[in-house]
């Protein structure tokens, strides 16, 4: 077992993805999980590319990384054939990137509900921390 | 709850999504040592593809895992980059070491 600063001042160091969770809820694993038993490819791609978040951070190749515009959250999209899936997380300032919501895609814009789930967790999650 | 706790918790203890993550794993894992070593080499898709001798496409779809390099491809890449391809066996349930905030 290692421990590790994420501090943005130790280069090299890797990028953690941690699940927003509130008190005795876990929403976003519970999405996860739920996708997994309607898309179980699309569900291991989340997976995969979140995988690929905490070994590249930002640094993610090939446009998979959109920022949400007027928000402080970022968009990272999923493909298994011709399904897509959203993951909207937002970073703490260290290398830590809290992941608010897991959606599947179903038009281009990003739905007005996930957006504000996501929002508002992120909210929470800074208040409680604040 | 961090992605490698979610990993070992639900992934791994799930028959059908260990199978679909193992295998996924085999191909992206690859994917990521070719981006590793890109950028470490200071090129861009385009530049290694040239070096390669393929297409800037194909060096991006095996870098989102969407495409299985053949040994080849592979060691023409590993070329571009001034190096050369090494095939490694682990035992599956060989793990990454767990990392946590401090």
């Amino acid at each position: 077992m290692t421990d590790q600063s994420y501090s943005e001042d130790q280069p090299g160091t890797v990028w953690r993805v941690e699940f927003y969770r509130a008190k005795g809820e876990n929403p976003v694993v519970e999405e996860l999980l739920d996708l997994r038993g309607r898309d179980l490819r699309l569900a291991e791609e989340v997976v995969q590319d979140l995988k690929d978040l905490e070994a590249f951070g930002f640094d993610l190749p090939d446009k998979r990384l959109r920022k949400v515009m007027g928000t402080d959250l970022w968009e990272l999209r999923s493909r298994w054939q011709h399904r897509i899936a959203r993951t909207l997380f937002f970073h703490t300032g260290t290398r830590l990137l809290i992941v608010t919501t897991i959606f599947q895609k179903r038009t281009n814009a990003i739905p007005r509900p996930a957006l504000t789930r996501a929002r508002e967790r992120a909210a929470r999650w800074k208040a409680e921390r604040a | 709850m961090d992605l490698q706790e979610f990993i070992e918790t639900y992934v791994m203890t799930d028959p059908e999504w260990r199978e679909a993550h193992e295998a996924a794993d085999a191909t992206r894992e690859g994917a990521r040592a070719v981006v590793r070593a890109r950028k470490e080499a200071g090129l861009t898709q385009a530049e290694l593809a040239a070096r390669a001798g393929t297409a800037q496409a194909v060096i991006s779809r095996i870098e989102r895992g969407t495409m299985s390099p053949t040994l080849d491809t592979l060691t023409r890449i590993a070329k571009g980059l001034g190096m050369r391809p090494v095939v490694a066996f682990e035992p599956l349930d060989a793990r990454r070491p767990h990392v946590k905030t401090n």
